[in-house]
């Protein structure tokens, strides 16, 4: 479903993905985890279409499509979807508002009908129970003045209603209390399928407890140095990354 | 002629101006002979060049055209229509129904009282050659005089149209509301065909004791060479006066708007959108006077300026001494979209009280970049996230307009524009 080789990329002329392979399958979920300014955001960044990010060497095929050739928007309508690691207030754009400008111009995209008024609020309404998200959330405006848990939820809310192919989780177990992880996880497990896949970058095994990855990756300055089941993350979290850095 | 006229870059449109027998013409046309063109040099001119409007002779305008009206607007409204600048009541709607109201052709009134008693006090002709200009030899305009209490049942819609000749059209209105009363008015300027015309305009607004003044002015001409026009104001006690000025096509534009809170407890309000591209030139030159203390004044004014566009805002707000007890708020944003767009922004504020609250600010920018990536990386085409964006800036100016039937014609206007910004 994606693979990525020997991916480069910089921002402002310095280099922060420094060739990291990574291949993943339809099906499966991948943890990445990796210290504090190791590249995992972008990476997410890259893969989303981050236009400030200048891949300068390598290949990213999703779908035997080159991903980088995409705009933003192509990527998301092809099924890639990002919940931010540091999700945008957008002061007078309604959540609702855009959200079904988003839905529709994907369904436009693949040549499916765009959803009505009220074929839309129907299935806001069941996305919305999924998270359980409050509903006077969604008509506010977009991410302005949420709690940085409610910022999160909303991320999981947004991908509960486009359904991706391919998620990308940068750290949204991070801020969130126990039951916003349990409801997070329990959104993700419910959009796993056989022809889905989620890349979900976390610091902590908890958030693993509840989404049980197939494999494992840890990064270290813009690669991926070490690769493992799922108990490779209890590891981390016993020994700390130094022990993977030395092994590597 | 001697060798000054002839020399005289005002010699293209002198002749237009001689003759009249509107009050104080006669002493504006000196003034005009007097008041060079302005140029760069002009500090209240510093950015919009007029010097071109001079260069080649205009027509008088004639009223006598009947031209295609654009359909109604959707919501219940008293249309009076001006063709080239001349009242016409045949294509007005009845401008008698209501009681102590006067809605009528201002060419019509001049030897009344109350026109004589405020007509050219509140647009002083001695430093604006346009003004002068226009005093010289108005073409006719609206007199709106609502007598005390008395409350306007619907919205005034002034209605004008201009043809394609090459012409100096100049309206000229005075607004006069007593003690208690209120109006509200939309003045609305549209240009038939490919249009030629010069407007040139002036209007006096004279707000009495608790009388409240609500005006929205809607640009959108396709062309023509110039819409230049200066708005006086005086507003007395408890006295509201709200301006909104929505320019959303043209090719020059000037609004200047000059407003005396002259009465304890006096408001003003004057908020302003500017949707420019191609090579729209918008200047707005607001004037805020707090002459007397426990006045407010708010102005909001946020332009997208796109293309090879320009935007210029200077507003000055003025404390007087004794005017303590102030509260004026004034702040200008600006988006600048593409490498060819130009804003000029100068916010002055000068106090000479010491117990005000005063702040003004302003601010040039582009489309938040990461907003943009947010809402395409949903799914939202990049052209659909900046009219997202571009809509969210704007609609904070929108939000101030109270007549929601108004505010949803605005909205669509405003959103359809953007569309092609
Ligand atoms: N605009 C920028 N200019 C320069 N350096 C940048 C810029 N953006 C990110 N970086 C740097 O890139 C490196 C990787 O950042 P990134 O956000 O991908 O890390 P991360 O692995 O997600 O970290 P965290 O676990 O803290 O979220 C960091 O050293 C960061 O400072
Ligand atoms: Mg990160």
């Amino acid at each position: 479903m994606l693979k990525i080789t020997n991916l480069h990329a910089n921002i402002d002329g310095k280099e922060i993905l420094k060739g990291l392979d990574l291949e993943v399958k339809p099906g499966e979920v991948h943890a990445i985890m990796g210290p504090n300014g190791s590249g995992k955001s972008t990476l997410a960044n890259v893969l989303a279409g981050r236009e400030e990010y200048e891949v300068t060497e390598g290949s990213v095929t999703y779908l035997g499509e080159d991903l980088l050739e995409l705009a933003p928007e192509e990527r998301a309508w092809k099924g890639i979807f990002l919940a931010f690691q540091y999700p945008v207030e957008i002061p007078g754009v309604s959540n609702l508002n855009f959200l079904r400008t988003a839905l529709n111009e994907s369904r436009k995209a693949n040549g499916q009908d765009e959803l009505g008024g009220k074929d839309f609020l129907a299935l806001v309404r069941e996305k919305a129970k999924l998270v359980e998200m409050d509903p006077d959330l969604m008509n506010r405006n977009l991410n302005v003045g949420f709690s940085g848990g409610e910022k999160k939820r909303n991320e999981i809310f947004q991908m509960a209603l486009l359904e991706p192919r391919l998620g990308i989780l940068d750290e949204t177990d991070s801020g969130l209390d126990i039951d916003a992880l349990r409801i997070v996880a329990s959104g993700v497990n419910k959009l796993r399928s056989t022809d889905k896949a989620f890349i979900v970058v976390t610091h902590y095994q908890r958030l693993l407890d509840h989404i049980v990855p197939d494999v494992v990756h840890v990064m270290a300055n813009g690669r991926i140095i070490k690769s493992g089941p799922k108990e490779l993350a209890l590891e981390l979290e016993e020994k700390g990354y130094d022990w993977v850095k030395e092994i590597a | 002629m001697t060798t000054l006229t002839q020399t005289d870059p005002k010699a293209t449109v002198l002749p237009l101006l001689e003759g009249s027998t509107w009050p104080g013409a006669a002493e504006a046309l000196e003034q005009v002979h007097a008041l060079p063109v302005p140029t760069s040099k002009t500090e209240r001119w510093k950015y919009t060049r007029v010097g071109r409007l001079f260069n080649e002779p205009y027509a008088v305008p004639t009223g006598e055209t009947d031209p295609a009206l654009p359909a109604r607007l959707p919501i219940d409204v008293t249309r009076v229509v001006f063709v080239n600048g001349h009242f016409r009541a045949d294509l007005s709607d009845d401008l008698k129904s209501q009681k102590g109201l006067v809605i009528d052709s201002l060419k019509h009134h001049l030897s009344h009282g109350p026109v004589k008693e405020h007509y050219g006090t509140l647009a002083p002709t001695g430093e604006r050659l346009f003004t002068a200009m226009n005093t010289a030899a108005p073409t006719d305009g609206l007199i709106l005089l609502v007598t005390k209490d008395v409350k306007v049942d619907k919205p005034i819609h002034v209605l004008h149209v201009t043809t394609w000749e090459r012409q100096l059209v100049q309206p000229r209105d005075l607004f006069m509301l007593h003690e208690g009363a209120e109006a509200e008015v939309i003045i609305e300027h549209i240009a038939m065909d490919t249009p030629e015309a010069f407007v040139n305009s002036v209007r006096e607004c004279v707000v009495g004791e608790s009388a409240r003044l609500t005006i929205h002015r809607l640009q959108h001409e396709s062309n023509g060479p110039a819409n230049i026009s200066f708005e006086g104001v005086r507003v007395a006690s408890s006295g509201h006066y709200s301006l909104s000025t929505t320019t959303l096509d043209g090719a020059l534009i000037r609004n200047e708007v000059k407003v005396s809170l002259s009465g304890p407890e006096a408001h003003a309000e004057l908020n302003g959108v500017y949707l420019l591209n191609g090579t729209t030139h918008c200047d707005n030159h607001t004037y805020i006077g707090h002459d007397v203390p426990d006045c407010t004044s708010d102005e909001l004014y946020k332009g997208i300026v796109a293309g090879k566009g320009t935007g210029v805002f200077n507003g000055k707000v003025y404390v007087k001494q004794d005017a303590q007890r102030t509260r004026a708020y004034q702040s200008n944003a600006n988006i600048l979209q593409g490498d060819d767009a130009k804003v000029y922004t100068k916010p002055e504020l000068e106090i000479y009280a010491d117990d005000v609250k005063c702040s003004h600010g302003c601010t040039i920018g582009r489309l938040d970049e990461q907003g943009l990536f947010y809402l395409r990386s949903r799914g939202v085409s990049d052209a659909e996230a900046r009219k997202l964006m571009a809509h969210a800036f704007i609609t904070e100016v929108v939000e101030r307009v109270q007549n929601e039937e108004w505010k949803a014609v605005l909205t669509a206007l405003i959103d359809a524009k953007l569309a092609r910004l």
